[in-house]
């Protein structure tokens, strides 16, 4: 089922056509899933974990929202440190977008925030994994 | 600005944000996630305000390659890169690869401005490339036509060195060896260097004429060279075939006009044979008279025509040239008449005689049955004034001012016989002595010439009068 939707929004997708932001989300959620299974640092892994699980309620409830971006901002600026250079300017963006009260007024600003912010995490676990120290270590 | 942008971002919520900064351009945006999908819409397109806004690392491409392949697809779309990447070998590969700008993203509140900025940019520079293509395109149909024409364009520099010869210019130096460049030099003007004025001259050598126009261009002289050698040598066969033949004509001509003389003593007035040979007599005068304003016109332009001043009675002279015009103007029933004074004057007697001659001539032909005509002299301060003046057709200002021109005829009297060379040889032979000539005339009321001549004529070291043509 997960494949029929994924080869749907691809086939949207090259047909060039807008998608409203409840795919957009769906996607960068699945691309996101698809790249977990990356070999993270331990502490790394638990902040993914508290991430994820932040977004949802950041995405879905108005009231905590707030309180949600901040804690999210915190996790990721400690993974900003921990990421490649290519990952570390869209990730230091993102939680200066969390800190302003504009990004995250509306559902549907929340919602596309989220979907960046999976995004960005999904491309760093594609390919330095935020172990960027050990690698410059190497 | 540009009316099509391409997107190509895999990332649907980057191509929503990059869809929401452009919103405000009047431009259609078109995303699409792949580079295969790019290619083929790139290749497509046939405007030229179009271009590519690309990410780098799409999913069917390898980091950056896929920027050189796009903008091999169409090289006149320019490609700006827009991506996560700050790293500067990313910058520098796919500048590299052909990309026009290089752009990180940074999703803030300037992102709309700085992209929208950076268009701007692009849609400049390609504006200034398609002039740049354009007049590279103009300059190279110019240096094909400068190439291959025959005439010779040089660009020198004010010393007289060739920064720049066709082959036209190049051929006549080899010709002419170094003779044409020195001879060039020679003539250069001295304040060559300014801009503006054209200066042209001749140059003849070794046997070959050109025609060499030179203008200053930005502190260069830009040089223009025709060989004129087979013109040269045509306009002088045709001169010395007109000549000779006019030349030769006067003979025969001379011996009709003496048989009709001969014939008029034979014949009595009465007799209708008698008005037959004065027709003769009058039409091989008017070609006498067409040969000789043709070859003195000749003369004067060569500058060969011999004016010989010597101190003359003017009213004999007057008087004598209206008695042999007398038979013309009875036979048109006009009146002629003469004003002589005793003025002496140093003259040509034969050139005079050729002025007040033409202009009694006109007088008579534009002058219509039952008119006045009066010669007129009076003696001035220092010199004399003669009048030729008539109650003709008269002429139009405009009329008047290209009378002297060589081959100047009346438009509304073309029917009347004449070389239009008359005025012209009047013009240089009072000129030649140091006077003027005046008209003054109104339409169907008459015209008056008025020739100021000065007592002493100005002669060269010969004695002689110069006749030179100023047209």
């Amino acid at each position: 089922m997960r494949w029929l939707v994924l080869a749907l929004f691809v086939f949207a997708g090259c047909r060039g056509e807008s998608k409203p932001l409840n795919e957009i989300l769906e996607l960068a959620k699945v691309r996101y899933e698809s790249s977990r299974g990356a070999e993270v640092p331990v502490q790394v892994s638990e902040t993914l974990k508290s991430i994820d699980s932040a977004l949802r309620d950041f995405v879905d409830s108005s009231v905590t929202a707030k309180e949600k971006a901040k804690e999210l901002a915190v996790a990721l600026d400690s993974l900003t440190k921990k990421a490649g250079p290519t990952s570390r300017q869209p990730l230091h963006e993102l939680t200066m977008q969390l800190l302003s009260a504009q990004s995250i007024e509306s559902e549907a600003e929340r919602k596309l925030l989220a979907s960046r912010i999976y995004g960005a995490i999904s491309a760093e676990l594609e390919t330095v994994k935020f172990r960027y120290e050990e690698l410059k270590g190497s | 600005m540009f009316k099509k942008i391409y997107l190509l971002e895999d990332d649907p919520a980057h191509a929503l944000l990059i869809k929401r900064a452009l919103k405000e351009e009047e431009a259609n945006v078109i995303h699409v996630e792949r580079v295969e999908e790019a290619k083929k819409l790139l290749a497509g397109e046939v405007s030229l305000d179009c271009v590519l806004i690309s990410d780098l690392q799409l999913p069917d491409s390898d980091g950056i390659s896929h920027i050189g392949v796009l903008a091999a697809v169409s090289p006149t779309i320019p490609v700006i890169v827009l991506t996560s990447s700050t790293a500067l070998s990313d910058a520098v590969g796919a500048l590299r690869q052909g990309a026009k700008d290089f752009l990180v993203k940074d999703f803030n509140q300037d992102f709309s401005n700085l992209l929208k900025l950076a268009l701007a940019r692009q849609y400049a520079l390609s504006e200034l490339d398609r002039e740049r293509r354009e007049l590279l395109r103009d300059l190279n149909l110019l240096k094909v036509s400068i190439e291959s024409s025959v005439d010779g364009l040089a660009v020198l520099t004010p010393a007289g060195d060739i920064k720049y010869g066709n082959q036209g210019f190049i051929s006549f130096t080899k010709l002419l060896d170094s003779d044409f460049r020195s001879v060039l030099l020679e003539r250069l003007p001295k304040d060559h260097a300014q801009d503006g004025g054209v200066i042209s001259f001749e140059i003849s050598i070794k046997e070959r004429a050109f025609e060499v126009s030179i203008t200053g261009v930005a502190g260069s002289l830009v040089a223009w060279v025709r060989d004129r050698t087979d013109q040269k040598r045509r306009e002088r066969f045709q001169r010395e075939l007109l000549s000779t033949t006019t030349h030769d004509l006067k003979g025969p001509l001379g011996a009709i006009r003496v048989s009709t003389e001969l014939l008029q003593g034979m014949l009595s007035k009465e007799e209708k044979p008698y008005q037959l040979v004065i027709r003769i007599a009058s039409a091989v005068q008017n070609c006498i008279n067409l040969i000789d304003e043709f070859l003195s016109a000749r003369r004067i332009q060569e500058g060969s025509l011999r004016l010989k001043p010597t101190k003359k009675k003017l009213g004999a002279i007057l008087t004598s040239v209206v008695d042999e015009f007398m038979p013309i103007a009875t036979s048109r029933k006009l009146s002629l008449e003469v004003e002589p004074s005793e003025a002496e004057i140093m003259c040509d007697e034969m050139g005079i005689r050729r002025v007040i001659g033409n202009l009694l001539s006109n007088a008579l032909k534009f002058t219509p049955a039952g008119g006045r005509v009066v010669v007129r002299s009076r003696k001035q301060q220092d010199g004399v004034e003669v009048e030729v003046e008539d109650s003709g057709h008269g002429m139009e200002p405009s009329e008047v001012q290209s009378l002297f021109e060589r081959f100047s005829r009346l438009e509304r009297h073309s029917e009347v016989e004449g070389s239009g060379l008359g005025l012209f040889v009047v013009r240089s032979i009072v000129q030649a002595h140091g006077g003027t000539i005046q008209v003054a005339s109104r339409v169907n009321s008459g015209t008056r010439f008025t020739v100021s001549l000065p007592a002493s004529p100005p002669v060269n070291a010969r004695g002689e009068l110069e006749c030179i043509d100023f047209g």
